[in-house]
This record gives structure tokens, sequence and C-alpha cells, in this order.
């Protein structure tokens, strides 16, 4: 997604979920949005430090609204551009907390093991 | 639940060729078009821009082919290809088809035939009481191998009954043809001579009048007969039988001539 065809082949999983996670989190904050608001809002809020391979996006969004955690329709943008709009439904935003507080916790522990370390050296 | 919803999906677009091949190409088409309108904002040239924009979102015919994918169940999907595919073939060949399906229809036919038959025959118990005890005992001729099966005289029967200690009851069940005067035509009629026992230890009881009681095997009782429920139509019409059926009344006392001799119809 980011790298190389075989290194993302290997690591679809993992990035799909914290895609999926980000395009959730975004949907959350921004409301209804289409797919190259979602992939441009992304790049801003990581600074920039993540150039997403935009197509990757869209199966991940697929994905998300077979799992009923997004629901889609067209309309047009802003600048008149005909578009598929994206929002995030309830069930998704139950989704959403379960994974944040999931990813806290996952963060939480690391950071311990990282700090154990530190201390003995 | 999340995967559940998932498959139904997929499910759903497998099933009914839910074409979103099309919704996809739309999608990533006005992606590129609003990254485009952005590129050419930021100063770029209208060729250059569309260009960058297109690299921006990588190889589309990967993306639709993982959208494809991700669509459907592709087992499923190659499944039904498959039998769309054998149907066709089919069509195309009627004289194949029809002789495919004439064979297996016969061999089916054939089976469920032969399963009925030895389902009633073999496996289901006789619809009488008892019916693991009941046995058929009969006699013949070995040496001028004559005999007609259940003809056994009443006289026999009596001894036979007399003497054995093998069994609870023992009926009487003998073959014996009677005629009916027409006009001057004969009617003969398939009967049976069955002893007083005979209903009541097969725990079968008429639909109409009584069944037959030890009480009639005397010799001073008067003839009796119990007729069959298509017989009972043909002596007295339907509509009177079926009028019939359901009142245990007296029916009866309904006189038939068979033999030369009148026998009293007690039950049907």
């Amino acid at each position: 997604m980011w790298e190389t065809k075989r290194d993302m082949k290997e690591k679809t999983d993992v990035w799909q979920g914290t895609l999926a996670l980000m395009v959730l989190k975004t949907l959350d904050v921004l409301g209804t949005q289409h797919g190259y608001g979602i992939a441009k809002r992304i790049e801003q809020t990581s600074g920039n430090l993540l150039t997403i391979n935009q197509g990757t996006l869209y199966p991940v969004l697929l994905k998300l609204e077979q799992e009923g955690s997004i629901a889609s329709q067209w309309g047009v943008s802003d600048n008149n551009r005909r578009a598929k709009f994206y929002r995030i439904t309830k069930a998704g935003k139950k989704e959403l907390a379960a994974e944040e507080r999931e990813w806290h916790r996952a963060n939480d522990i690391i950071a311990r093991f990282f700090a154990l370390r530190g201390e003995e050296h | 639940l999340k995967r559940i919803r998932q498959i139904l999906s997929r499910l759903r677009a497998a099933l009914f060729r839910e074409n979103r091949d099309h919704d996809v190409a739309d999608e990533l088409e006005s992606h590129i078009q609003m990254q485009t309108d952005d590129n050419l904002r930021a100063g770029m040239l209208p060729d250059i821009a569309r260009r960058t924009a297109v690299l921006k979102i990588g190889s589309i015919e990967s993306i639709k082919e993982n959208y494809r994918d991700q669509l459907s169940l592709p087992l499923l999907e190659t499944f039904v290809s498959d039998f769309r595919f054998a149907l066709r073939m089919l069509g195309k060949n009627p004289g194949f088809t029809a002789i495919a399906v004439f064979t297996l229809a016969l061999g089916i036919g054939a089976n469920a035939a032969m399963f009925s038959v030895i389902s009633a025959v073999l496996l289901e118990p006789l619809p009488y009481k008892n019916a693991e005890r009941l046995m058929v005992i009969d006699e013949k001729d070995e040496k001028r191998n004559q005999g007609e099966a259940y003809s056994l005289s009443y006289m026999n029967f009596q001894d036979w009954a007399a003497q054995q200690h093998s069994f609870s009851e023992f009926s009487l069940f003998r073959r014996s043809v009677l005629y009916k005067m027409n006009g001057r035509a004969r009617n003969l009629i398939t009967a049976r001579m069955v002893s007083g026992n005979f209903f009541s230890m097969l725990g079968v009881a008429p639909i109409v009048g009584r069944a037959f009681i030890p009480d009639d095997d005397r010799p001073e009782a008067s003839p009796a007969v119990i007729l069959s429920y298509s017989g009972w139509q043909k002596f007295f019409g339907p509509l009177r039988a079926a009028f019939t059926v359901g009142y245990s009344t007296n029916l009866l006392d309904e006189k038939l001539q068979f033999n030369g001799s009148t026998y009293t119809v007690i039950g049907v």
C-alpha cells in the first residue's frame, strides 16, 4: 500500500485494518465525504507522513460498506463533480469506539514494554 | 455480526449479479477528476495535472479486480457460471437432454416404485393388532403337489384349533367363491370364509354394523356376510352406502342371495 507490491501483499491485513480505522474516524469527524476527500484528509491528518496509494482506499471503503459500518450515496461535490459520498452508520460508530479502545490498550501495553527496556539499560 | 453482514452482502451481489463494476469505474473516474482539479488549481499544466492524478491513484485495473474479488464469493460465482454453461449446452442438444432426462426419470421412478413396494411388504408392519405374532398356516399335498392355498376345510380347522398349543388364537381364513344371480346370468364373487374370531383377532372393526362373533360359527346360526366397501356400494348403490357410513345403526338386516341361500348383511 505504502510500499512495494510484495510488501503490500504480506501486510495487507494489518494495513487494511488501520486504514479502515482511519477512514471511520475521518468520516466520524467530517460527516459525509467522498473517496477523494477522505484520502486527502487522511494525508493531511498524518502531516503528509502517509502518502497513501489512493487506489487502495476503495477496496477498504467497499469492505466497510459490506460490513455495514458505512453507507454510500451518489451526489455532487462542491466543485460540481459527480461523486459517491460516504457516511458513517450507527454500527460504524460503535465499531469505531470499540476499535479505538482496543488500539489505546494495545498502545499502552507496548509502551510499557518499551519503558521497561529503557530502565534496564 | 460484521462477518455475517459481509457474507450476506457478497451473496446478494453474487446471486443477483449486481453489477458494480460500472459503479467503481465511475467512482474512480470522479476521484481522478477531483485530483486533477486540485492539481490545476495548484498551477499544473492540464495534461500533467491529469497524468499526476492517474499516477497517484495507482493501477485502476488492479483496484477493480480487487473490488470484484471482494464483491462476490468467487467459488459461488464459478459454480453459478458453470451451471449456466451446463444449461446452455443442454439447450443446444435437446435430443441428448431428452434422453438424459428420460433415463433419470425412469431410474428414479423405478427406484421409488421398488422402494414403496418393499416398504409396504417388508418394512412396515401389517396394520393389525400384534402384527409381529401373526402367522399363516396352510396345508398342501406334497406327493402330488396339489392343494390350493387357503383352502383348509372347516373340519380340519376345528381339529387344528383344538389340538394346537402354539397360538393364543386360531382363526380360519379360507378362499371361496359365491355366485349371485343377475337375471339369468351368474355373477361370481370372490369371497373368504372366516371363523367368528377372525376380526377380533386382527383387531379390525367394520365401518358399519358389527364384526363376526363366535356365535356366528354355530351350525344353527343364520348365514351372515360382511361386505367390502366396494361391494356395499355395488349392491346397495353408492348414495346409500355413503349415508350409512358412520351410523352403526342396524343397517342392516339386509338380505342378499348368494348361491341360492339367504345371507344377512351384518357389516361393511
